[in-house]
């Protein structure tokens, strides 16, 4: 396929990486020279130093040829324009990142008519519902959801304390735990184990678990037999994931806590949210954090622009007695000296909205792709289709990639738990966790056999 | 550096040449199928692919491992890569006696991989079609580059194929044609293959042999020299010369020019302005050749001779049609100076390069301008375009360097040999800038064999930092680059 990519920002730079390595022609625009001499070094892809929006550098990457144009610069305006060219051009599919969410609105109205963009990331909102996810599920390392929310993946470090330390595998399946979940890995010291029936649980094991909505709150007593649902939140930082983060768990959650810097934007945040307190000042400061009650905070959010100040007020936040502590990075690379530091749940917006855009041009079969942060593993949502392998066979008589796990199954509004007798029908949707090598091989065992 | 990795991909490289000497032993065979030649070239191809698989089994990389190559590692495996090429690739010339020594051995296989085609063989048409096959071969291989062949033909090497590429590849900028490594690789090979074969088809309808076509070909489509015939194309008629002169001037011209006008643009060579002025310089100097020689009373054939000359030395081919050594001597030293600026950049030929060359010069010209008007903003333009500060540095730098292993190979080799000053220089400048023939001792009708072992590794040394743009050799001789 021939893409085309504009903005070598984080999101540009990892989508055209795992693009390139697909197979894919990959052509990056940017404005800045010396970013572009970078990434020029370092991927596979060719980059074409200019604006975006001038429609001869558009012309200079072959858009008229183009099977897919994908703007993620920070500029709305400009990504928008991208795109609105590229449908006058002839390109094919297009994807714009709009993170304005009035914009986004009225876009959406008359994208048929004037912008003809296919699909819509916006990875601050993305962002925001995984943070609400993380509140609703306290002490979870990783959140995702498949199926519309019926199917959850959730990863946690189990505590010693844990009901489920000392088990093992084929002991979960027993009356002992009546409510179904089913865990697809488990990262202990730092190396994945994918678990077989004699596996045993070990406290500090990280452990990746995929259930049905339903059986959540018992799953999480297992986890935790002390765990209660969020009553305080405090959220630092007044970022657009803020504020949505702000406006929908007002609705479950009583006390929420609002600290930001700036005297202006607490005046107009004050505002225009009235069930949040606000309060000016840093949250890096122990004082501040003080007033804002911190010592009886079930959550602490730090979503500010600044990884640092995140990192720090954070940690300080701990330490003073927030229960979970949940940050958002711009840097992918801290991700990994993040996992050295007592904080709960790390979320990088930016690669999430990788994420979703790997997901559409994987297209075929696939509904969602969780890329999960601390492996090289992927959650996938299935749609097999009509003929597809895998719907011929039991699973076990089917060749899966090593190191995958047909996990859940969504059937009829049900959610099961798969198993080796689990004949997958087409139209089911189908939760499959493996390692990124695999992605190829499982999608073609969901895909219809071409026929030439 | 990342030795695992380095060690790994040279191997590879190796395996693929070894492939590749396959063709020389089926005209070995073909010739005698019990001859040295076909022990020489089994040993060879045999020693080569056991020698290649022994990392895959010792060292046993994954594909992984591949994305930690850097560009230090890039410029390592392009330079060692090479070097062991050469060694390996001198062993069938060794293996048949066909030279005295390993060094003359090593020495001639430098001289092919780099397209210099400087020689240590006297009588050539004595030799062996399977010998002389090869050696014309190492000149096609390292024309349009080994490693270049490499990301073409085998499975890609993760995302950091372009800094071989770029180690590889000569001019300021290495560009992509494709946006994979891999496509442009293969349309570059491609290029080269169907301009070579139009090549063999012309000098074969001016009655040439398939196989002299074919060894003739090799040697102007990668500006190399190597000749079947004692008499280098001077043995051949003047339509046989004019065709020759037309591909050497081509092979000499960007690679990504050509294949514009194979998909019809034409307009793309005077849109360009190296090649601009690369056209006009050489046009400006036949006629300046035809000239002089015209006053000196040469009739026949002049403008043949004159533009055979200056085309053969400026493109760094180094084919002669007739003994320049007899010329006036100022024509003797405009091709020596020609010799410094060569091909253009990602074309086959050798030298400084027509770009550097002339950016240098508008560097130069900017000073004097600067020192009038000393508050004044003077962007150095190419292709109508302001260059980076960056680049005007690596430019100058590259020019320095090059003028400085230009002055110590003269000194040492004139010191070692104690030859005359006009051998001595023009053989620095003749392998430097991977021409062949130079003046003197070693001029058209001469050949190197004369020249003593350390001296001969010295010019290997200059044929290779040469043709690899300097930096991938000299990075080799650095200790920081074999540090962890």
């Amino acid at each position: 396929m021939k893409i085309i990519i504009v903005g070598a920002g984080i999101i540009g730079v990892h989508l055209a990486d795992s693009l390139s390595r697909e197979n894919h022609e990959v052509y990056l625009i940017e404005v800045n020279p010396d970013i572009a001499a970078r990434v020029d070094e370092k991927i596979d892809a060719k980059v074409i130093i200019g604006r975006g929006s001038d429609p001869e550098i558009l012309k200079q990457a072959g858009i008229q040829t183009a099977d897919l144009v994908i703007a993620v610069t920070n500029a709305d305006e400009i990504n928008l324009i991208v795109c609105f060219l590229a449908a006058r051009f002839g390109a094919k599919r297009r994807i714009a990142r709009v993170r304005s969410g009035s914009l986004l609105q009225a876009v959406k109205n008359f994208r048929d008519q004037q912008f003809a963009i296919e699909e819509f990331i916006n990875p601050e909102e993305v962002a925001a519902f995984d943070i609400i996810r993380a509140v609703k599920t306290p002490g979870a390392r990783e959140v995702a959801d498949f199926a519309e929310g019926r199917i959850l993946l959730r990863a946690f470090n189990l505590p010693a304390e844990s009901t489920l330390c000392g088990h093992r595998m084929d002991d979960l399946r027993t009356e002992d735990f009546p409510w179904p979940f089913l865990i697809v890995a488990i990262i202990r010291s730092g190396e994945v184990i994918m678990p077989k029936g004699s596996t045993t649980l070990e406290p500090s094991d990280r452990i990746y678990a995929l259930l049905p909505k339903d059986s959540l709150g018992e799953f999480l007593t297992f986890i935790d037999p002390e765990t209660r649902r969020a009553r305080k939140v405090i959220i630092c930082g007044a970022t657009h994931i803020s504020e949505i983060v702000a406006r929908e768990l007002s609705e479950t959650v009583g006390d929420i806590v609002l600290i930001e810097e700036d005297p202006d934007t607490c005046e107009q945040l004050a505002g225009r949210l009235n069930t949040v307190r606000v309060i000016n000042g840093s949250a890096s400061e122990s004082d501040i954090l003080k007033e804002a009650g911190i010592e009886a905070a079930d959550a602490f959010i730090a979503s500010t622009s600044n990884d640092h100040a995140n990192l720090v007020s954070a940690v300080l936040a701990k330490k003073m007695g927030a229960k979970t502590t949940i940050i958002t990075t711009q840097q992918p690379d801290y991700l990994s000296i993040i996992d050295a530091m007592d904080i709960n749940v790390v979320i990088n917006p930016r690669l999430r909205a990788v994420d979703q855009i790997l997901r559409l041009v994987r297209g075929k079969g696939i509904r969602s792709v969780i890329n999960l942060l601390d492996c090289d593993c992927e959650a996938l949502e299935f749609v097999p289709e009509e003929n597809a392998a895998v719907t011929k066979a039991p699973l076990k008589e089917l060749a899966f990639p090593k190191n995958s796990i047909v996990g859940a199954v969504l059937r009829d509004k049900d959610v099961f738990l798969a198993n080796g007798e689990t004949q997958i029908r087409p139209g089911e949707r189908v939760v499959v966790f493996c390692q990124e090598k695999s992605v190829k091989k499982l999608q073609e065992l969901f895909i219809r056999k071409q026929i030439f | 550096m990342h030795k695992k990795i380095v060690f790994s991909v040279v191997a590879r490289i190796l395996f693929v040449v070894s492939v590749v000497m396959l063709i020389p032993l089926g005209w070995a065979l073909k010739d005698g199928p019990a001859s040295l030649e076909v022990r020489a070239f089994l040993i060879t191809i045999l020693s080569g692919s056991l020698i290649s698989m022994l990392p895959r089994i010792v060292l046993r990389t994954k594909k992984e491992d591949f994305d930690k190559l850097n560009a230090k590692d890039g410029l390592a495996i392009v330079g060692l890569s090479w070097f062991v090429l050469s060694l390996f690739g001198a062993l069938p010339l060794f293996l048949t006696q066909s030279v005295p020594t390993y060094t003359d051995a090593f020495f001639e296989t430098v001289s092919g991989f780099t397209t210099t085609g400087a020689t240590v063989l006297g009588d050539i048409e004595s030799y062996s079609r399977g010998i002389l096959f090869w050696r014309s071969l190492t000149h096609w291989l390292g024309g349009m580059g080994i490693i270049v062949l490499y990301l073409a033909l085998l499975p890609a090497l993760g995302q950091n194929a372009f800094q071989l590429y770029k180690a590889e590849a000569p001019g300021i900028t290495a560009e992509r044609i494709q946006p994979r490594i891999k496509e442009t690789a293969k349309i570059l090979w491609a290029v080269y293959f169907l301009l070579s074969a139009l090549e063999t088809g012309l000098l074969m309808l001016g009655g040439m042999s398939f196989f002299d076509a074919l060894c003739h070909t090799f040697g102007t489509m990668a500006t190399g020299g190597f000749s079947t015939k004692n008499a280098s194309i001077g043995a051949y008629s003047p339509y046989i010369q004019w065709v020759v002169i037309v591909f050497m001037f081509l092979a000499g011209t960007n690679f990504m020019l050509h294949y514009q006008a194979l998909r019809g643009n034409l307009r793309a060579y005077f849109q360009s302005e190296e090649f601009r002025s690369y056209f006009f310089l050489m046009a400006g100097l036949v006629f300046i050749f035809t000239f002089i020689l015209k006053t000196h009373g040469l009739e026949a054939g002049v403008l043949r001779a004159a533009a055979f000359q200056v085309v053969s030395i400026f493109t760094t081919t180094g084919y002669v049609t007739a003994d320049f050594n007899l010329w006036p001597p100022i024509l003797g030293f405009l091709l020596v100076t020609v010799m410094f600026i060569g091909g253009c950049g990602g074309s086959t030929g050798g030298g400084m390069k027509v770009t550097r060359a002339f950016i240098a010069v508008k560097v130069a010209l900017r000073s004097v301008v600067q020192a009038v008007f000393p508050n004044a903003v003077l962007p150095v333009r190419y292709d109508s375009r302001p260059l980076d500060n960056r680049i005007i540095m690596q430019v100058l730098s590259y020019f320095v360097i090059y003028m400085f292993l230009f002055c110590i190979g003269t000194i040492v080799l004139i010191f070692m040999e104690g030859c005359d000053i006009v051998t001595g220089l023009s053989a620095a400048i003749a392998t430097l800038s991977n021409i062949g023939p130079g003046l003197g001792l070693i001029g058209a009708t001469k050949n190197y064999a004369w020249i003593s072992v350390p001296g001969k590794l010295l010019l290997s040394f200059l044929m290779l930092a040469g043709r690899l743009e300097l930096y991938s050799i000299l990075v080799l001789f650095s200790p920081l680059t074999w540090r962890k």
